[in-house]
């Protein structure tokens, strides 16, 4: 429960460098480009599939996880580093990255679907990314949200002997898979409906997402939230320098 | 002044404690790595110019009753009066603002208070009289007064941890 910045730096490099890679990939690969945007113009539902596989559609989907998510998955993977012994950091990070991977793998199954269904019934249309957008705006604003997001912050105390904490650490990343799928669903859906700028929206709500998870927790209500805490963050830094903070604090 | 490298966990109890009445013990297991990393620390050959130090972490503790003032001791014999081993208490710490750590703030699972306890000096002074079990280390947390009957406070964790200087 010791907070070392100088190893939170080094961590958070790390994780930002996994996620930059595949935000290059899905612009650069030709065949990851189009990263979960389906078109569907004109086909039939069997070519429909037959065009989209399921592999395919799941490493879309997984690369696009990646890309998005990964920056939020810093502080709680800085939680498992410092509640855990130095020889079990690396297990116990791929155990909840497992975890918090499976729920988001299972959420892709039925939003995929749900984009495949979108398309092929309005193809071109961009009436299904509006209705989701919509949803989206209101979720965002919505006290049910909050409660997700004050689930995420949420990092308990981790089992360190054994098999309790392997399991301990595994469960711990699926409930932030879970809380992370909840607050975000509506969010990730809404680039993916989008016959055009599908890159660009995916981009623009990575950075929301990112910057609702700097907010502290706060009590649910209905209320517009995703750049507070940034945007103070910003403009301190602007009117001037912020000295580091100090190297060695206790969490609480 | 020189700046600690990163904290590392040396061990843990098993799970919750829960303080009720005149507080609890628990057992903090050192991992193999942890035990000599303890040795070394406050015990080696190079002791009096001990390069590191030792915590002890209360983590995640939650509770409904501010008032109270928690005494750690460190391998305090079962059925011992606290009073009569002050050498083995290594700090007291208040529980200000336990209440509101551990109310819902805004549904959020809570995460109580942290408290980190130096107890280098302590153990040092343990492993030179052979006090010291290496592989576990015994915490008692008694409070000032008794706690009421109704009043359970709970500690999520409790930890040992070790910095070195850089």
């Amino acid at each position: 429960m010791i907070y070392n910045a100088e190893d939170w730096a080094r961590l958070r490099n790390a994780v930002f460098g996994v996620s930059l890679l595949a935000w290059v990939v899905i612009l650069l690969e030709p065949r990851a480009s189009p990263c979960c945007a389906v078109n569907a113009a004109g086909v039939s539902w069997t070519v429909l599939l037959a065009a989209h596989p399921p592999a395919s559609l799941a490493g879309n989907w997984a690369l696009m996880l990646i890309a998005m998510m990964a920056p939020m998955l810093v502080a709680p993977i800085y939680h498992i580093r410092i509640s855990s012994f130095a020889r079990r950091r690396a297990r116990s990070t791929m155990l909840f990255v497992a975890g918090y991977g499976i729920v988001w793998m299972v959420a892709g199954i039925v939003i995929v679907v749900a984009e495949l269904i979108a398309v092929w019934r309005m193809p071109g249309s961009y009436l299904p990314a509006t209705i989701v957008g919509l949803t989206a705006v209101v979720w965002q604003a919505s006290p049910f949200k909050q409660r997700c997001l004050n689930r995420c912050h949420s990092h308990r105390p981790l089992a360190a002997f054994g098999f309790a904490a392997d399991l301990d650490v595994f469960r711990f990343g699926l409930e932030q898979g879970l809380w992370c799928t909840a607050s975000c669903w509506a969010a990730m859906f809404f680039p993916m409906l989008l016959p055009e700028g599908h890159f660009t929206a995916m981009a623009a709500v990575a950075i929301l997402m990112f910057c609702e998870r700097l907010d502290p927790p706060r009590e649910p209500r209905w209320r517009w939230r995703g750049f507070g805490t940034a945007a103070r963050s910003l403009s301190l830094r602007l009117r001037a320098p912020q000295p580091d903070p100090a190297p060695l604090t206790a969490l609480s | 002044m020189t700046l600690p490298k990163e904290a590392e966990l040396l061990g843990t109890n098993s799970g919750e404690l829960e303080l009720k009445g005149s507080g609890a013990s628990t057992v903090v297991k050192l991992s193999t790595d942890g035990q000599r990393r303890v040795a070394a620390l406050v015990g080696g050959p190079s002791a009096s110019e001990s390069s590191g130090f030792v915590y002890l972490g209360l983590e995640s503790v939650r509770g409904t009753f501010d008032a109270a003032v928690l005494n750690t001791y460190i391998n305090l014999p079962e059925d011992a009066r606290p009073a009569d081993h002050r050498n083995l208490m290594a700090e007291s710490v208040g529980l200000y603002g336990l209440r509101r750590a551990s109310t819902l703030q805004g549904e959020n699972e809570s995460l109580g208070l942290t408290f980190l306890l130096d107890i280098t000096q302590i153990l040092t002074e343990l492993l030179a009289s052979k006090s010291l079990n290496s592989g576990e280390i015994r915490v008692s947390i008694v409070p000032d007064r008794p706690l009421p009957d109704s009043i359970t406070i709970v500690v999520g964790r409790v930890s040992i941890f070790t910095t070195s200087p850089a």
